[in-house]
């Protein structure tokens, strides 16, 4: 048996584990396919391995072989559960995935990494609401609203959003949540319809649900498309259109109950 | 005139911050987010005064933006997408998706309805498929562009010293 130097042999159920743990925490925080790919084939190679990866929504499937002997194979599979998007995540693995080509990371420091990536928290919550309602503040303005829209907007984001949170914290159906604050939002700001405030008070009711919208699913969703990537590309733009047509649900809702025609 | 627009600029880049926020952007790309958002915003505001229709000038912003893109992710060591998918965001047709969600919903309650809400309608429609379309081009561009290579190996600008 001949001893190898350099690289050091890894148990193959370690690397691919490892390797589909920095997939999956990808796909769950944001990044496109091609950008997972792109990541875990470079960690891989530095790790002296060669990898055929396959993607679907749900789950993504890796085949591992050595590059000293490529007749050694190994495929798992790993579930992505849930998205949730955490651009932090993403820009450190991206960072880390160099660090550990250029320097030669050995497993054990890679396997630290991650660990301490996936730990990235996010923003505090008060910071978080009120950025967002100056946001929808903002939203209201740029379609041209005035004062009294652009307050009303930014009270029915933050409304909105508190809620949205709520109901996904206790384990809701993520299109429920969105269409539950959807109705929140849009019938607090239609108020200012009902009772006709300020110039175009229908603006307030268009904006301050636009925290909602599906931004990060429908962009990666372009760029997969674009890359070749059909099925998981189809499988976001599906996702978007869930979303888009639950917030449109909760406005229906809302001003079928307040009884007004806005348009 | 250019005083309305500049005004809306800095509120497109408080809406991206905001963005930026949810998303979890590291804070050190908090400033690119803005910076872009606000000169795309700009750069269509601009395009539209000088005559050009909607689409054009959204795809105009967002293609040079993604451009730009390229160079500020050198400057903030975060790929690309993680300040543009922000700063695209207060350019999203939001009162478009709207109005002609609400011009579906008044068809659909009436059995009578005129040509001209039709018309509005698909309009509306159309327009915020199209303009969410060229956003999500200009955010592809810096990948479609360099034939896929990572951004860490095109340099516009010449530094000393290529850093992790």
């Amino acid at each position: 048996m001949a001893i190898s130097t350099s690289p050091p042999d890894y148990d193959h159920r370690n690397v691919s584990s490892l390797l589909l743990d920095i997939a999956a925490l990808l796909m769950s925080s944001g990044a496109h396919t091609e950008r997972v790919n792109r990541n875990v084939r470079r960690i891989a190679y530095s790790l002296g391995y060669d990898i055929e990866l396959f993607f679907s929504f749900a789950g993504i499937t890796l085949t591992l072989s050595d590059q000293e002997s490529p007749h050694l194979q190994h495929t798992a599979f790993r579930r992505v559960t849930g998205y949730a998007v955490n651009l932090s995540v993403v820009s450190a693995i991206s960072r880390m995935s160099w660090k550990a080509s250029v320097e030669n990371w050995p497993l054990v420091d890679i396997t630290q990494e991650v660990e301490r990536i996936r730990s990235i928290p996010h923003y505090p919550r008060m910071i978080l609401l009120i950025m967002i309602s100056l946001a929808g503040m903002a939203f209201c303005r740029l379609a041209g609203g005035e004062v009294p829209a652009m307050l009303l907007a930014g009270v029915a984001t933050a409304i909105g959003f508190t809620a949205r949170n709520k109901m996904l914290a206790s384990g809701h159906n993520l299109a429920l949540s969105i269409a539950a604050a959807a109705f929140i939002a849009s019938t607090i700001s239609g108020v200012g319809l009902v009772f006709h405030w300020g110039e175009a008070p229908e603006l307030a009711v268009a904006t301050s649900v636009l925290f909602l919208i599906p931004g990060v699913p429908m962009i990666n969703s372009i760029i997969d498309l674009m890359h070749g990537h059909i099925i998981v590309g189809q499988a976001r733009a599906m996702q978007g259109i869930v979303i888009a047509f639950a917030i449109a649900m909760g406005i229906v809702i809302s001003s079928a109950l307040l009884g007004v025609h806005q348009l | 005139m250019s005083g309305l627009l500049l005004e809306k600029c800095v509120w497109a880049a408080l809406a991206a911050m905001g963005f930026a926020t949810l998303f979890t952007t590291p804070l050190r790309a908090f400033w690119a987010t803005a910076l872009l958002a606000a000169l795309g915003y700009g750069l269509r505001g601009t395009a539209l005064n000088l005559g050009l229709d909607l689409l054009t000038s959204t795809l105009l912003a967002s293609c040079t933006m993604g451009l730009l893109a390229i160079q500020f992710a050198h400057w903030v060591h975060t790929p690309t997408t993680v300040f543009m998918a922000p700063a695209v965001i207060p350019m999203v047709p939001g009162v478009f998706a709207y109005r002609s969600m609400m011009g579906l919903m008044e068809m659909s309650q009436t059995s009578t309805f005129s040509p001209e809400l039709l018309m509005q309608t698909i309009s509306y429609g159309l327009n915020t498929v199209f303009i969410l379309l060229s956003l999500a081009v200009g955010v592809t561009i810096p990948s479609l562009l360099f034939k896929n290579r990572s951004v860490k190996n095109i340099r516009f600008l010449r530094t000393k010293k290529s850093r992790v």
